[in-house]
């Protein structure tokens, strides 16, 4: 990755913990990368997978997503299906080729602002040595790979594409 | 009438590249925590016989006094039992920093030419660094001669004695391949310092 | 469906958005006006504007006027946190005219100005940021807060100088309060000292009276040797379940005449006395001690014999002329109903054992400072005579600081007030036995009002202030002086060299932590701890007795050690908060609830059990699941579990977070 382009984090904070923790970051004016951009929502467990699929295909490099501590979940247990989701999701991902550095699950409490900035930080650091992933043109790429493999059936489907 | 000395110290007596020094090497990094409580000095064995008590010696590195610090008695006295380290309520390495303290000590050669405890770290290196072993009895006489020759010389009856009992060997002790150890100890990284 | 997103007829979603500089706190990292001129460009945006300070009346005041001059719909702040003012725009939004639910909040300081050090980048982040807003935001809907009644009744968890203090607060004001305290009796560590620093006010004399007034309130319910198993429910409708242990004794009955006491067939106590800190024994029936609250006495059924099915003549029974003690009480369990909760359940005293270098449990004459109150109060153990464990009067103390405390291998905190009471140990021990004593600190930590008057006192009568943490507490003597002595071997920092001083008695001022099962307690009130155990709370400065879970608060050394009078301040500060809710008579509760569609819901029970508050139900009649938003809490995880995308969560819709994710990234 040239230097100065720098790797994009859609982040997903769980409102209670880990939103009140980057909060507190903040407050403390601890400095980290500004790479990352943070969607509220009131649980992890509100975290639907195809928010991160919606994400890697609009363009993030990477996926943070921010939850409580299991047994601290404000709403009792949305971090424990938040976590069983994310580990399927993880496995789809590696089956779409995307390395599995990229989504990230942290357990981060209201207290731990220094988390929030060395995640944020490590995971820039991950993303700028896996380069970007530009999900959209890596599709494109890939149906010039099906087209160059079996050229009469690509062209029938583009075909039917075009006429349906 | 003797003049009345007076001490006074400047911030010009400070030396700040001397206390980043001591700061970046590994386990140092936590002096600035120290709040000075004196549990190093309370618990070190030797505290009473050094010039400097270790919280001074961490005070006085921290704000740069690389004179106090190099010439005090403390670092060669201290015998790495690391009580003042596994006591201090702040985790600080100080016997960390006695070493690194001791290390720019030696580079600067900041002590009395027949300083024994110095003299001995290197003709214990020297003597390891050669043959892989240290021999003790060829090791002790170096020492004698480099720091109080005549002294040695008035042992020989002492001496005598040791060798009939078969306590003191001129044995040179060496291990099976010197060679590959002072290869090792050769590509260690000297960080731009003196290598002894 | 066009129609949801419109208000006052209009076709057209027609957003204000406006950036604040927060004086320099957010303009010093982050171009505004090149934001706000950005914004200006993006569709549905009518006015992007910058102002200096959004949360003042003046700023709020601009939506208010922008609102109305411009016909807006929909209104964007890019400011601080939401946490702090998302209330304060959703408000002047109303104002304004619009449902406050129009209103969407973007942090570009906690979450930007605060936290990035380059300028371009921060800039490019709150633009990103503020289009994910403005698409966000176009999907909001209008919505309602709905009310819930408040029940107005309060519990109290802990019956120490904290409890009490709120207990009476809220009681006074004709509000009913239920007093729950785990030991048999209330009082807490309080009601175990013996003078109280600076004023050296007699605890008990201070205490007690508050003690009567507790039992003898007509709006308290006291239920002491009693625990909260368990609560549920929300803000202003809590069940709680509480369990009231069995005394063995009928609290009609008991007069507390003691007479049973005296009569056990164990003529001696046997057991570690809880309330002398081990230093004497007592019965297995027993009162706490005299002043205790209830004035009952407790049938300990560990070591009673009776009840550990051992052949006992039970003289107790027969030396009760009232017939109070009952062999098969069992315990109860109450079910109550409150709207708030005051947590107040105290600390634990530093286990010195963890410290072995200072020998507490190997040297018989070294003690903690809790033992110390007990020795040297009038009706304590020895009745006031300071009396070493091994039979010799001290003629010399050693009182060690700090034992535990500003330490990274036990407890990193200060306890706030050992200093304190360290010093008010040396003045008692001085003035009960004429000893030298000793202190040895760190550093003397004497904050509140007529604190360092108490220490210059101190020295005044001759007691030693030693600079030099102790280091090790040995009896092996190295002169005359040492034998039979513990020395104290430390360095005399402000002198300058290394000093052994022997003592006949040393005194470890122990610190203050969290109780041992207090991960347990703060689970089941759903409350946070910080990172020392302490419990959360909700905002250091601006909301100190308030947690993040509505409806809960804190007061006392449970939420962080404090002395008595800010114990006390606090007390009734969490009292005002509770008051609040139960005065008002009802909660708003937020509507980012769920709700089922019914025409998408295929009846499948996948969210059914997802719930973990039970708020979803199946209509087996319709075939559908059913979200009751009374008891949803707005979590979304069911939402997020819907094959058939059939549950919408307000605030937090499917189509709202997808557009902000797709707008935040689409701006390169």
């Amino acid at each position: 990755m040239p230097e100065d382009t720098q790797p994009r984090i859609l982040a997903f904070f769980c409102n209670w913990c880990t939103y009140t923790a980057a909060d507190l970051a903040g407050v403390s004016r601890m400095k980290y990368a500004a790479t990352s951009r943070v969607v509220r929502v009131m649980c992890s467990g509100r975290i639907d997978p195809q928010f991160v699929l919606s994400a890697f295909a609009k363009g993030a490099d990477g996926v943070l997503i921010g939850g409580c501590h299991p047994g601290d979940c404000h709403y009792i247990s949305g971090n424990t299906k938040c976590l069983r989701r994310h580990r399927l999701l993880k496995r789809m991902l590696a089956d779409m080729g995307i390395e599995p550095e990229r989504l990230r699950l942290e357990w981060i409490s209201a207290s731990e602002g220094d988390r929030v900035k060395t995640v944020i930080n490590e995971m820039t650091a991950d993303l700028k040595r896996l380069g970007p992933l530009k999900l959209p043109e890596r599709c494109v790429a890939w149906d010039v790979e099906a087209i160059d493999e079996e050229p009469d059936h690509a062209e029938a489907v583009a075909k039917e594409a075009v006429h349906a | 009438m003797d003049p009345i000395e007076r001490e006074i110290r400047y911030e010009s007596d400070r030396d700040p590249t001397f206390a980043d020094e001591i700061r970046a090497m590994p386990g140092c990094e936590l002096m600035d925590r120290c709040i000075q409580c004196a549990t190093c000095s309370g618990i070190c064995p030797m505290s009473d016989a050094m010039e400097l008590t270790p919280r001074r010696i961490i005070e006085l590195t921290r704000n740069g006094f690389k004179n106090d610090v190099l010439r005090a008695n403390t670092i060669w006295l201290c015998t790495s039992c690391y009580q003042c380290q596994v006591e201090c309520p702040k985790k600080i390495g100080i016997t960390d920093i006695m070493y690194a303290l001791k290390s720019k000590a030696i580079e600067s050669g900041a002590y009395g030419k027949k300083f024994t405890i110095p003299i001995l770290a290197r003709e214990f290196y020297a003597m390891v660094k050669a043959n892989g072993r240290v021999s003790e009895s060829r090791l002790v006489q170096r020492l004698f001669m480099k720091t109080q020759p005549t002294r040695f010389l008035g042992m020989g009856r002492l001496g005598m004695k040791l060798m009939k009992t078969g306590r003191f060997s001129n044995k040179v002790e060496r291990m099976r391949n010197p060679e590959g150890l002072r290869r090792a100890l050769e590509a260690l990284p000297t960080d731009g310092r003196k290598r002894s | 469906m066009m129609t949801e997103l419109h208000q006052n007829g209009q076709e057209e979603v027609r957003i204000g958005y406006f950036v604040c500089h927060c004086g320099t706190n957010i303009a010093a990292m982050i171009d505004v006006a090149a934001v706000a001129e950005y914004v200006s460009t993006l569709p549905n945006v009518v006015v992007s504007k910058d102002y200096r300070y959004m949360c003042s009346e003046a700023g709020q005041d601009l939506i208010v006027q922008d609102i109305k001059e411009h016909r807006l719909n929909r209104i964007v702040v890019a400011a601080c946190s939401p946490l702090l003012h998302e209330r304060t725009f959703r408000t002047a939004t109303q104002r304004g005219g619009i449902n406050p639910f129009f209103c969407h909040m973007v942090n570009i300081r906690e979450h930007g100005s605060w936290v990035h050090e380059d300028r371009a980048e921060a800039t490019e982040k709150a633009k990103a940021l503020a289009r994910g807003a403005i698409g966000r935001v176009k999907y909001h809907k209008a919505l309602e807060k709905r009310r819930e009644p408040v029940t107005p009744a309060a519990l109290v968890v802990g019956g120490g100088i904290a409890g009490i203090q709120a207990a009476l607060t809220l009681a006074n004001t004709g509000k009913k309060v239920y007093l729950v305290e785990r030991d048999p009796t209330i009082g807490g560590h309080m009601a175990k000292f013996d003078k109280t620093f600076p004023t050296l006010d007699c605890a008990a004399c201070i205490l007690t009276p508050k003690m009567s007034e507790v039992y003898a309130h007509p709006n308290i319910v006291l239920w002491t040797y009693s625990e909260v198993e368990g609560i549920e429910g929300y803000v202003g409708n809590y069940q709680v379940r509480v369990r009231r242990k069995a005394r063995y004794i009928d609290e009609e009955l008991c007069v507390g005449c003691l007479d049973c006491v005296d009569e056990c067939v164990f003529k001696v106590g046997n057991v570690d006395d809880e309330f002398n800190v081990g230093l004497s024994k007592r019965k297995p029936v027993y009162m706490p001690f005299p002043q205790a609250v209830p004035k009952l006495v407790v049938i300990d059924p560990v070591a009673c014999t009776h009840l550990n099915g051992g052949n006992c003549q039970k003289s107790c029974v027969d030396a009760c002329e009232r017939a109070a003690i009952n062999f098969d009480q069992t315990d109860t369990i109450e079910e109550i109903k409150v709207g708030a909760v005051i947590v107040a359940t105290g600390f634990k005293t530093f286990d010195p054992k963890r410290k072995p270098l200072y020998g507490y449990g190997k040297y018989p004459n070294v003690y903690t400072a809790l033992e110390v109150e007990r020795l040297v109060t009038s009706c304590g153990p020895t009745e006031g005579e300071v009396v070493c464990r091994d039979g010799r009067t001290p003629k010399k103390i050693g009182i060690v600081h700090c034992v535990g405390s500003r330490d990274h291998q036990t407890n990193r905190w200060c306890s706030r007030v050992c200093c304190m009471y360290s010093m008010k140990l040396a003045h008692l021990l001085h003035e009960h036995t004429g000893a030298e004593i000793y202190n040895f600190y760190i550093d003397i930590r004497a904050p509140g009002k007529g604190y360092e008057e108490f220490y210059e006192r101190l020295q005044e009568e001759g007691n030693h202030f030693i600079r030099g943490r102790v280091a090790e507490i040995t009896d092996i003597p190295k002169v005359a002086e040492e034998e039979g002595m513990l020395t104290i071997r430390v360095e005399d920092s402000l002198a300058g060299f290394v000093r052994r001083i022997p003592v006949d008695m040393v005194v470890l001022s122990t610190g203050l932590e969290p109780h041992a099962d207090s991960q347990d307690v703060r689970r089941m009130f759903n409350i946070s701890c910080s990172r020392e155990g302490f419990f959360l709370e909700r905002h250091p400065k601006l909301a100190p007795v308030s947690t993040t879970t509505d409806g809960v608060y804190l007061a006392g050394c449970c939420q962080g050690p404090k002395d008595i009078p800010d114990t006390v301040a606090q007390a009734g500060a969490a009292a005002a908060e509770a008051l609040t809710l139960l005065d008002t008579g009802y909660v708003e509760m937020e509507p980012s609830v769920s709700v089922v569609d019914p025409i998408f819901c295929s009846g499948c029970k996948t969210c059914l059990n997802l719930c973990p508050y039970h708020a979803i139900t199946r209509d087996d009649a319709k075939g559908v699941a059913v979200i009751n938003p009374v008891l949803c809490k707005g979590c979304g995880v069911c939402v997020a579990a819907c094959p058939s995308g059939a549950i919408t969560q307000n605030l937090f819709e499917d189509r709202e977070i997808f557009e902000e994710i797709e707008e935040v990234l689409a701006y390169a």
